[in-house]
């Protein structure tokens, strides 16, 4: 796994250029819907290190997507007419956006987390909720981010390649954080805070830390979506939209990174082949949630123990 | 200052509404530990069941009177202790034993599940409908003080349920039962507490609130549809936590510093945008220093 | 007795209006094995929590190793090296018996996150390094043929073995034990009273132990402090304490 995994991590971005070399012969509806995925990806992933390994319930992950697109869309519309999208400044600007969303989106983590975390379970549900409510009604009313209208015509930057890319750096920083013997620590507050302090190991420092990792990833899957999408609306992240992660993640089974992935996939895929029955996919979509938790509340995809010992 | 006491009376009779709602959030959480998210919904069924019921009952009486008035809000408030106490026996019971998260997870589902059924065009339909008349709307003139006679109503009617519920959960049996399932579950059930039917009861009792606000807040609004309950249920979700969740006064404490919030920062320009966010400020604020709210206790972890 | 390794100097805090340690006083030299009782809720697990930082004295001074521990949280204390095991079991329940033991090695461990990310040389030299020294630990307490397992599957008294051993990752100078014995037949207690003797030779650390048996406690402590209603009503060797018309008092009655 160690040595590994760095390959692991290259072959993946290896894949996803090649693959990117030839999006120009896909079909521009799936297409979209894989640079979805990927997108679906890093928020879920990211939230798994929030919500699964270290057990803090938050529901305002989309806040910092929010944060993350609003802020790099923002520096791209102001700098494009100095680098054009096709350019190689404009590929540069895009990276640094990119960068600067999750940057911005880390920096509001630490903000929100440091105060918050001292709160437990619930409470700490609904402050994140709260936080969530509160990054879009700002953005609602921001003159400089387009108040209720949003963004418009952000330039198309998202390919492929970035998608997948950062959703495979994503998905190495998690898991190579968590199997580790500093990242035991998650866990390990994860299950008792108190035995954990008494380890050494400080709980508020762990949390602290997976809020900002889990923000900045959050940050970059906003700049993502708003260079994709290419408009951007507040009412798009509200907390709604916390909830279809926080789903992704408890689908997966909580603290599994692979089981996480496979049910971003499956639920971004999912109600687009749903679209022929517009009407019953939103009814569908709330009856599985409820029939998954009555039925198989650990996970669709928890096969084996979480934590096994590799070294 | 005139316009200043309108406000009060207009930000009361909102605060009264947000205190009802928030009495079924705080008992649920106070016998169960979890935060009903379909509880929003439960209000919006209030309202629509007095939308299809007015014209039925208000047909076969005299129109819009104090009678027939009375007669649809029972009616509404039986069917919505009844749809709450499937919700808890359908959807809660079951998981029980299950971690709170696992619930919470459950009734958020829920949610969307009555909020996308009743957007079905086959049930309610996504589009706004006009709210009937339920009584005989005046303005009452007190000195230059105008006030609707609506929010009157309100207000008097919250304040006779505040005090029958008092009476309730002080004073029968089923409500001393209550308490003790809040304050020790285990121990309620050996001294012989029938738990189920506890439950059960809280879930009717608070969906009944539910739908008595969901008519108060339809009576207030331009029309109804089947998202109306989301804002007013997040509002009083956040007036519950506010007042300490699990805490009876708490909820109605804090329902009416909501309603008379929401109603003064609405009056002032510049303000007004924010007006969401600064309903969470205040939350968050009264969380990090008081973490278990106004009027919660804080149970402090054994070690 | 050169300088103590712990002292209480007057310890007492109250919770509202009472008192649940009162001036406390205590003395624990390295590689002593000291033993502290007292009737129910005579204050002995709140003396723990004060000293391992889940508390903070209202007034009075604890001191480690000659520095004072006041303002300093649980984590900070592990780190300069007092260790605990709780009244009621509280492992990492979803953690395997190893990585219980290694989620505790981490405390004397720097840079962390930059390692785990680059998993270069250092990082696998590290992790090396880390599973060697859980093992060891593991196989000196019989238990590094659970490793795989879930610490919650263990039997009782393996996890409580478990906890001990985690507690002695944090390469700690003072162990304390919350009731050690509590749950166990006379068989395992016999076991446990040897498990302790050999932590304190073989680690050659000072363990303070709470613990109701009076047996446990009388046949392996050096020093024993009998704690009633927050006040400490008498200290010395197992005979003098047992002789101690006061100590007889308490936990007799009138």
């Amino acid at each position: 796994m160690n040595s590994g995994a760095k390959r692991w991590l290259l072959l993946a971005i290896v894949v996803a250029f090649v693959t990117s070399c030839f999006s120009a012969s896909f079909n521009r509806y799936y297409l979209g819907v894989a640079i979805d995925v990927g997108i679906s990806t890093i928020m879920a992933v990211s939230l798994n290190l929030i919500n699964g390994h270290t057990g803090q319930f938050s529901l305002g992950h989309a806040g910092f997507m929010a944060v993350g697109g609003f802020t790099a869309a923002r520096l791209t519309l102001t700098l494009s007419s100095s680098a054009p999208p096709d350019s190689a400044q404009g590929i540069a600007l895009f990276v640094v956006a990119m960068l600067f969303g999750g940057l911005t989106a880390a920096i509001t983590g630490l903000a929100v987390g440091l105060p918050s975390l001292r709160l437990r379970g619930d409470y700490l549900a609904i402050v994140t909720l709260g936080f969530g409510e509160i990054i879009r009604v700002v953005f609602q009313t921001s003159e400089t981010f387009g108040a209720a209208t949003g963004l418009t015509g952000i330039p198309k930057q998202t390919t492929l390649f970035w998608a997948m890319s950062v959703a495979a750096v994503t998905v190495y920083v998690v898991a190579c954080l968590v199997n580790s013997t500093y990242g035991r620590g998650f866990i390990a507050v994860h299950d008792d805070e108190v035995a954990a302090s008494a380890m050494g190991i400080s709980p508020t420092r762990y949390k602290v830390t997976a809020f900002v990792i889990g923000a900045f990833f959050a940050g970059v899957a906003g700049a993502l979506y708003a260079h994709h999408k290419q408009v951007l609306k507040p009412d798009g992240f509200d907390f709604m939209k916390s909830i279809d992660y926080v789903v992704m993640v408890i689908l997966g089974g909580m603290g599994r990174t692979a089981g996480v992935i496979i049910a971003a996939v499956l639920l971004t895929v999912l109600p687009e082949f749903l679209r022929g029955f517009a009407e019953y996919r939103m009814i569908i979509y709330s009856l599985l949630i409820i029939a998954l938790m009555l039925l198989r509340p650990q996970g669709l995809f928890a096969f084996q123990k979480k934590s096994q010992t590799r070294s | 200052m005139t316009e200043f006491f309108q406000q009060l009376i207009n930000g009361l009779a909102l605060g009264a509404i947000y205190a009802l709602i928030a009495l079924g959030y705080t008992m649920v959480y106070g016998v169960l530990r979890f935060i009903n998210f379909a509880h929003s919904d439960v209000l919006m069924l209030g309202a629509f069941a007095a939308y299809f019921l007015a014209p039925v009952v208000q047909s076969a009486g005299t129109g819009a009177s104090v009678f027939s008035a009375i007669f649809i809000v029972v009616i509404a408030a039986a069917i919505c202790a009844v749809i709450g106490m499937l919700i808890e026996f359908l959807a809660y019971r079951p998981l029980r034993q299950r971690p709170k998260l696992t619930v919470l997870i459950t009734a958020i589902g829920v949610s969307l599940f009555i909020e996308f059924t009743g957007q079905h065009k086959a049930v309610f339909g996504a589009n706004t409908k006009p709210f009937p008349k339920l009584l005989p709307e005046s303005t009452i003139n007190f000195g230059a003080v105008s006030m609707q006679s609506n929010d009157v109503v309100i207000l008097l009617f919250t304040a006779l349920l505040l005090a029958g519920l008092w009476l309730v959960i002080q004073h029968t049996r089923t409500g001393m039962a209550m308490r003790a399932v809040s304050f020790n579950e285990k121990a309620a059930v050996l001294m012989g507490v029938n738990i189920n039917r506890i439950i059960s009861f809280t879930f009717g009792l608070g969906s009944a609130l539910a739908a008595v606000a969901g008519i108060f807040y339809a009576m207030r609004s331009p029309g109804i549809d089947p998202l109306m309950g989301m804002k007013p249920g997040l509002y009083a979700f956040v007036a519950a936590v506010i007042g300490g969740i699990g805490n009876l006064p708490g909820a109605a404490l804090g329902g009416l510093l909501l309603g008379l919030l929401e109603t003064f920062a609405g009056g002032i320009p510049g303000v007004s945008n924010y007006r969401d966010g600064i309903a969470f400020a205040i939350l968050i604020v009264i969380l990090l220093f008081k973490p278990a709210g106004l009027l919660g206790r804080i149970q402090p972890e054994k070690v | 007795m050169s300088m103590p390794l712990l002292h209480l100097d007057q310890v007492t805090i109250r919770f509202g209006g009472l008192t649940a340690v009162g001036e406390v006083d205590l003395t624990i030299g390295a590689n002593e094995l000291v033993g502290l009782i007292g009737p129910n809720g005579a204050g002995k697990t709140t003396v723990f929590n004060l000293i391992t930082g889940v508390y903070q004295p209202t007034s009075g001074a604890i001191t480690f190793n000659g520095q004072t521990t006041s303002q300093l949280k649980p984590y900070q204390l592990t780190k300069l090296g007092i260790a605990r095991t709780f009244q009621n079991i509280r492992l990492f329940a979803s953690l395997s018996v190893f990585d219980n033991v290694r989620a505790a090695v981490q405390v004397h461990r720097d840079h962390g996150i930059r390692n785990a990310l680059w998993r270069g040389q250092a990082f696998r030299d590290g992790e090396a390094a880390v599973e060697k020294q859980v093992m060891e630990l593991l196989e000196i307490f019989d238990l590094g043929q659970f490793r795989d397992e879930e610490a919650k599957s263990l039997p009782y008294g393996n996890q409580r073995r478990l906890e001990i051993v985690r507690a002695l990752a944090t390469k700690p100078k003072l162990l304390l034990l919350d009731e050690p014995a509590a749950g166990m037949n006379p068989t395992e207690k016999a076991e446990l009273t040897k498990l302790i003797r050999f932590i304190k030779d073989k680690f050659q650390i000072a363990v303070l132990l709470v613990e109701h048996d009076m047996q446990v406690v009388m046949g392996i402590c050096e020093r024993i402090a009998v704690l009633d209603y927050g006040v400490k009503i008498a200290e010395g060797t197992p005979t003098e304490v047992r002789a101690n018309p006061k100590v007889i008092e308490a936990y007799l009655g009138e």
